[in-house]
This record gives C-alpha cells, structure tokens and sequence, in this order.
C-alpha cells in the first residue's frame, strides 16, 4: 500500500478519512468528502437546530419543503427500512431521546447518568414524502433520526464522487463505515476490522481486503452509557422503542454499497438471534460478535488468521 | 317435475343474462378481459436513487479476503 495517501479528520462527531491510490490527487479527495459531510450534515443532522431534519421534527405535523438531497436521504432511510422489515426505522428520534441521546455522545459520556426510559416509535410506514412538492411530513411528535443511514450516503457519494471527478481509486472511511470506488490498490484495501474503529490494532480483531462496495460495522461497545443502574447504547429496536437487546455486541458486514452495509450491520444488532439466518439468506458477507466474545462468521465471510 | 325444472332453468337463463348485461357495462371487468377495464392510471415512476436503490441488499461485487496485517483502513463501532 506504499503508494496510497491519505488525510483524516474530524466530522459528523467522529473521525472522517479519505485515502486514494494517486497521492496527487489527495486535496482535491478531501475537499470533496468535506463537501459532502458539511452537505449531509446541513440536511440530516439531529443535533443542529437549523437542519431540515430538525425542521421537520418542529414543524408540529406540517409539511416542509427539502432539499434535493434531504430527499434522497430519506428515501434511502425508507428504503431500509423496508428492505429490514421495519427493524432500521427512521422514525426512532423520540426513542433515541428517551434512552439518553439527546445531544452529541462526547457530551453524554461526560455528562450524569440519567435512567433511561423509551418511546413508542411511530414507524417508517407513517412518514409522507411528497416528492412531486419536495415536501416530507412527519406527524406531530415523531422525531426522525437517519443516523443509520445519512452517514454511510455520505460516504457512498462521496467515494463515487471522487472517483469519477477524479479519476482515482478511493477508500472513504467515516467512523469505520466504508465505501470503496474505483480501482482498489493491488491485493485491495486491506481493513482491520474490530469492535472500536480506533483501535486499528486491536488483538481481537482481523484483518480482510476488499475491492469493491461498502464494509460497516455496527457495535454497541463504543457508543454506549450508564442509564441509571444499567446501560444504554444508540441502537433502538423500534419494535420496543428502546436500546436493543445485545446478543451480538459487534456486526461487520460487506455489501454492495456503504448504505446496504451499515443497514444490513444495524439491522444484525436489532434482530438477534435471528440475525445470522438473514445475513446468510441475503448472502451478506458478515463477521458477528457475541456478547461474550465468540466470533460467528456468515455468507461468505472469510476465516482469518489475524 | 318438469315444470319445477323448467323453472329452475328459466331462472338460471335469466341470471346469466342479467350478469352479461351487467359485465358489458364500460368500466367493469372481471378481472379476465383484456381491454374491458378502464384504463389504470400509471404508477409514479420510482426514482433512481443515486445509491442503493435497489429492491434489495446488494451483496458485494466480491467477498472480502482474508490478509495480512498490517492494515491502514480500520472498521470497527463508532
């Protein structure tokens, strides 16, 4: 990989980088990927007051006209939502509130714990999106969070941007959701994936090369906090409006894109024990971690030696 | 008898007929004909969603292999 360049820094509350197989053609890289997360973040944040996710969610059950890009953020939530039978629901806002993140997470580690609670989830189906108007309407009091997708779009985007403005293989990696385009470095990108994106050493993690598409890893051992006498984290099952059950504490899936893969890794968290059964049904390449440690590996999923 | 019977089958006649009439009305359609029914409205195109658009979770192009480390990609919860 001597010939790949990269430049990092920090975005969206985690660590943004981009790498590219021509290193001339490096500032022109990351001055794109910014540009789609200052985009995606205007659009979709839920912690700026003056995005139009935020709008939405004060508008008190009116309708309010979006962007082209708001749009296209949504109907790929709501496409993942159905693709996931409802378990990568945007409409989880509330409930995300109700278990403790209402603010960006480095103010919630070190802020007081707080018991968590839940809220019902009003579900994918009741979001109307009027795209002849550009308008999206949410009832009063439904909150919509597209956190489980809006990133990795980002990071799609802005690989597909690189490489076909700049005619470069590119790896963009946002808090360890990954999008790859173009040609990939010999013997690929190689990645280590693990259960925190910033521990690139971990022990117990392995190390895999992909060429193509996207690689995402939901994990509920970084993005967590005391809730009072237990422990909540920022994946909710909409089916109970609170933080999921872990079974797997860490799901790395491959997929043809960075939104199908951080979909289909959120979705794993959610569903379970029934997890591995949809991973291989969808021949979704995927590296499951239980609770207590043991590796599950599915659909093509390769067995590594570290 | 006969008579029952005849009158069983004049009644059947007559429904059939009814039925016919009813179904020759334009706009009503069994479900069966070709070009009975009123024309449907087109469905509003689907739009091409720049990235994953598809009616399914893509698997990727190739699965990943295994290698070596070192690595200078890391994925892992954020």
């Amino acid at each position: 990989m001597n010939e790949i360049a990269s430049a990092s820094f920090t975005a969206l509350g985690t660590t943004a980088a981009v790498f590219v197989t021509d290193p001339h053609r490096l500032a022109a890289a990351r001055r794109l990927l910014e540009q789609e997360l200052a985009a995606i973040e205007q659009s979709c944040s839920r912690f700026r007051a003056d995005s139009e996710l935020s709008a939405i969610n004060a508008a008190g059950g009116r309708a309010v006209r979006v962007s082209e890009r708001f749009m296209e953020a949504i109907e790929v939530a709501l496409r993942a939502a159905r693709l996931t039978g409802g378990v990568v629901d945007p409409t989880i806002g509330r409930a995300l509130r109700a278990v403790g993140y209402d603010r960006d997470f480095d103010a919630i580690s070190a802020g007081r714990s707080r018991p968590a609670s839940g809220a019902v989830v009003a579900g994918w189906q009741t979001v109307e999106v009027d795209k002849p108007n550009s308008s999206v309407r949410v009832a009063r009091g439904v909150e919509l969070d597209l956190g489980a997708t809006a990133k990795a779009l980002a990071a799609d985007r802005a690989a597909r941007r690189v490489e076909n403005d700049l005619n470069t293989g590119v790896l963009i990696n946002l808090g360890g959701d990954l999008a790859v385009a173009g040609n990939a470095p010999p013997g690929g990108w190689r990645v280590r994936v693990s259960d925190d994106h910033r521990d690139i050493a971990a022990a117990d993690g392995e190390t895999v090369s992909i060429r193509a598409g996207g690689l995402a890893t939901s994990s509920t051992t970084v993005r967590h906090w005391r809730a009072g006498a237990g422990r909540a984290h920022h994946i909710v099952d909409p089916r109970r409006g609170t933080s999921a059950s872990v079974v797997w504490r860490t799901a790395s899936v491959a997929a043809g894109s960075c939104v199908d893969a951080n979909t289909a890794s959120t979705a794993a968290i959610i569903r379970g024990n029934e997890a591995a059964a949809w991973l291989q049904g969808l021949r979704l390449p995927s590296r499951l971690v239980h609770r207590d440690g043991r590796v599950r590996r599915v659909g093509g999923w390769p067995r590594t030696s570290g | 008898m006969l008579t029952r019977w005849l009158g069983v089958s004049a009644l059947g006649f007559v429904g059939l007929l009814a039925g016919y009439v009813w179904q020759s009305k334009p706009g009503r359609s069994t479900g069966q004909g070709v070009g009975t029914s009123a024309p449907t409205p087109k469905a509003a195109p689907v739009p091409q969603l720049d990235t994953g658009g598809g009616e399914a979770l893509a698997p990727p192009p190739q699965a990943p292999l295994p290698a070596a480390p070192p690595a200078a990609v890391s994925s892992g919860g954020s």
